[in-house]
């Protein structure tokens, strides 16, 4: 009788079920990472007129820089790409424009929105802004096009010089 | 004879009357140097530990059916959480099935059978399955925040 009763108690304990857990926890990270292609020297020379009385022929527009970037932000946070003159001085009378294309690429995301064109000063420039969660695509025909051009601002105060400065771009959050 | 036969009936029963458990969460940071060139998405799975968690069972000579869901928290609807079994530990005329190292798949909020197993039996420690989990489905367009899920086994027997 008691092992038949232990038989039917171990029975009926073997059709036991349990239910347990574990946990998943993982941070998706903050991440800002912004990239010139390329990222070497360009020049720009206006050239002297053929004819007396003629002005001086602007210097060919340069539309060799990519701007490439990855921007992974926190729920509510955008970001923005600034642009100014840094080491160097533009010339007197001149005035460098930047225009920005509209985004192409294998990218994707909240890739902000361009305001061009603008001119470049030692004050830092917005021209990309709210800037969300995205990736352009890397490299060349991916991201924003850039296109540089100098104008003519004031004849008065042209020179005959030669100089160079530097564009600095900053990725950074509103 | 009939005495030590309840006997060993007894301690089985009690053996099997200790729950069966899952050890081992996972908790970890997606470092932001996974990506290294301005422009690119992530591009490969955030994988977890072989042996992240493992699934250990409180009797020999049993047969257990487990399954699996999960219980989002603070989740994404792009990211995907999937999971396997890496090896089993059974003993002697145990088995698993599928056995081993099995495939992915990808946990939902309904339960899905993840493998069943006959313990077998040994003289040394409790069968147990080591589990890994891969989050898939990552992209730098997804908020950049914490993320969490609870995966739920369920183990029955038969």
């Amino acid at each position: 009788m008691k092992l038949s009763v232990c038989i039917l108690l171990y029975l009926c304990i073997q059709t036991a079920w349990c239910q347990t857990s574990a946990t998943v926890n993982f941070t998706l990270p903050s991440i800002a990472l912004l990239d010139l292609n390329s990222n070497s020297s360009i020049t720009l020379a206006f050239q002297s007129p053929a004819q007396a009385g003629s002005s001086i022929v602007s210097p060919t527009t340069n539309t060799t820089k990519w701007l490439n970037f990855t921007s992974a932000v926190a729920p509510g946070v955008t970001r923005r790409i600034t642009a100014q003159v840094v080491s160097g001085t533009i010339p007197n009378g001149v005035q460098l424009k930047l225009e920005t294309a509209t985004y192409t690429g294998a990218g994707s995301g909240s890739l902000g929105t361009v305001t061009s064109p603008v001119y470049l000063t030692t004050t830092a420039t917005t021209f990309i802004n709210n800037i969300g969660g995205a990736f352009t695509g890397n490299g060349t025909s991916n991201g924003f096009n850039l296109k540089y051009s100098l104008e003519i601002q004031n004849y008065s105060l042209l020179r005959n010089t030669n100089t160079s400065f530097t564009i600095i771009y900053t990725f950074i959050d509103n | 004879m009939p005495r030590y036969l309840f006997t060993i009936l007894f301690l089985w029963s009690f053996e099997f009357s200790l729950a069966q458990s899952v050890s081992g969460n996972w908790t970890s940071n997606l470092p932001a140097s996974t990506i290294t060139e301005a422009g690119s998405n992530y591009s490969s799975n955030w994988t977890s530990l072989t042996n992240q968690s493992v699934i250990s069972m409180a009797a020999w000579l049993t047969n257990y059916t487990v399954r699996v869901k999960k219980i989002d928290g603070v989740w994404h609807s792009d990211l995907g959480l999937w999971i396997h079994k890496t090896s089993d530990r059974v003993g002697l005329l145990g088995s698993a099935a599928p056995s081993g190292n099995s495939t992915y798949f990808q946990l939902t909020a309904a339960d899905q059978v993840f493998f069943t197993t006959y313990t077998g039996v040994t003289l040394t420690g409790l069968p147990s399955f080591n589990i890994q989990y891969e989050i898939r489905g990552l992209s730098v367009t997804i908020p950049a925040q914490t993320y969490s899920t609870t995966i739920v086994y369920t183990i029955s027997s038969p």
